[in-house]
């Protein structure tokens, strides 16, 4: 590989350089390297993008929830109780959606590069061997998909499943004990099926490289 | 010779051959390219999807004002503008959904079938996109894309249903059972008519596509 010097200021420091690519299975192995590390990186810029929008629906649940708490909506034709608990429904099934497109279209193709680049290292030896490590490290536990795969979102949903219980609860507690433990041992049952659902789900969409070590 | 009006010139552009001692170079540049492309329209997309998401806490925060006492005192019952906001949300959901899913989706599938026409030609470029398609189920995105816009439209249609409900205008638990129903058929019905919407224009539906011999 031939360097092209530029020469910039009085003591000569060369700011950048252009690596000139010639046809040789090593250069071009790493010119398909950088491209393939810049195509994960707008892949990690999307599913960023996709954790944001559930905050800011998160956030707006809040708002909305604080809204109807402060009894400014007189015109409502259900109880605030009831209407803290469907809004809270609806904005669980925003969450879920979120969750769907982040972790089982974008992770899926960001996993799939990865696996691109890991043979791509195992095959030429003098690339970087950044994701090779990156892989080991996954290996060992030290910091498995699932730690980063689908807890934010279970930990969002957690919250929405908490907010709708409470609401459960304190719309049932004045028709009797027997109907608030039946409807809240329901919906306790619903929400751990769902946060555990989530969570298996998001594992199951880790790289596909794991089965194959 | 005078030009006539009606044809247009069209110039005509040099041919231009790589030379063949790079030939892979060539590839290699053009898979770059590709890349940048499919990038630029994945980026695209979620720009889109975030002014969607604006556009739809907009309307919710529209029924929310509606049903608020600080509302303006119209001659509409305020009941009527929420159920007409529920149909517009429906509609903005769709429009944004159709537009995502049917035309930037295309765009990046031409240029996503570019790549995998060039992974399967030449082995010695990582098959990314081969993998995307055959271990990550690929071929089912533009349905599991549409996964979403379905589920904000549903929660426009369960807020409609919700507003009749509570304000009577199904009296007794029958036509209560019925409208609950009707919901459920609403949002079953959508849910077919957009995902077919959806996948009538994906070419990747149906494509087999083998994984190169290592």
């Amino acid at each position: 590989m031939t360097d092209f010097e530029w020469e910039s200021g009085a003591d000569g420091d060369v700011e950048y350089q252009i690596d000139m690519l010639k046809n040789e299975p090593d250069d071009i192995a790493y010119g398909l390297h950088s491209k393939l590390s810049g195509y994960i990186g707008v892949y990690n810029q999307v599913r960023l993008s996709y954790k944001a929008m559930a905050t800011t629906w998160m956030g707006a649940t809040g708002l909305g929830m604080l809204y109807l708490l402060s009894g400014e909506e007189s015109k409502l034709p259900i109880g605030t109780v009831p209407a803290i608990a469907l809004f809270g429904l609806l904005s669980l099934v925003g969450v879920l959606a979120i969750f769907y497109w982040d972790i089982f279209v974008y992770t899926r193709h960001l996993h799939a590069v990865y696996d691109s680049l890991t043979k791509l290292e195992s095959k030429f030896r003098s690339l970087p061997n950044s994701f090779l490590i990156q892989r080991d490290l996954v290996i060992r536990g030290m910091s498995g998909p699932e730690v980063y795969e689908g807890y934010l979102y279970s930990i969002y949903a957690s919250v929405l499943l908490i907010v709708i219980g409470s609401s459960i609860f304190r719309y049932f507690f004045s028709y009797g004990y027997l109907f608030t433990l039946v409807a809240v041992s329901v919906w306790s049952a619903i929400s751990v099926t769902l946060l555990l659902t989530m969570i298996l789900r998001a594992r199951s969409c880790g790289p596909v490289w794991l089965g194959s070590f | 010779m005078p030009r006539n009006k009606k044809q247009r010139k069209i110039p005509s552009y040099p041919n231009i051959e790589p030379p063949s001692h790079n030939r892979d170079l060539h590839i290699f540049g053009i898979y770059t390219k590709t890349l940048d492309r499919i990038s630029h329209f994945i980026i695209l997309q979620m720009k889109f999807r975030t002014i969607g998401m604006t556009a739809l806490f907009g309307v919710i925060a529209a029924i929310g004002f509606f049903f608020s006492s600080k509302s303006a005192p119209i001659s509409i019952d305020s009941r009527w503008v929420v159920l007409v906001t529920c149909v517009m949300g429906v509609l903005v959901t769709t429009v944004f959904g159709l537009i995502d899913l049917v035309f930037y989706e295309n765009l990046l599938l031409g240029n996503f079938i570019d790549a995998l026409k060039i992974e399967r030609e030449h082995t010695w470029i990582p098959p990314t996109h081969l993998i995307m398609l055959n271990e990550q189920m690929h071929y089912r995105e533009p349905v599991k894309k549409a996964v979403f816009y379905i589920a904000v439209a549903s929660i426009f249609i369960v807020v409609f249903f919700a507003t009749l409900v509570a304000e009577h205008y199904f009296n007794g638990w029958v036509l209560t059972v019925g409208a609950f129903v009707s919901c459920g058929g609403c949002i079953a019905g959508y849910s077919v008519l957009f995902g077919r919407r959806v996948t009538q224009w994906s070419h990747l539906t149906g494509l087999d596509i083998e994984l190169p011999e290592e």
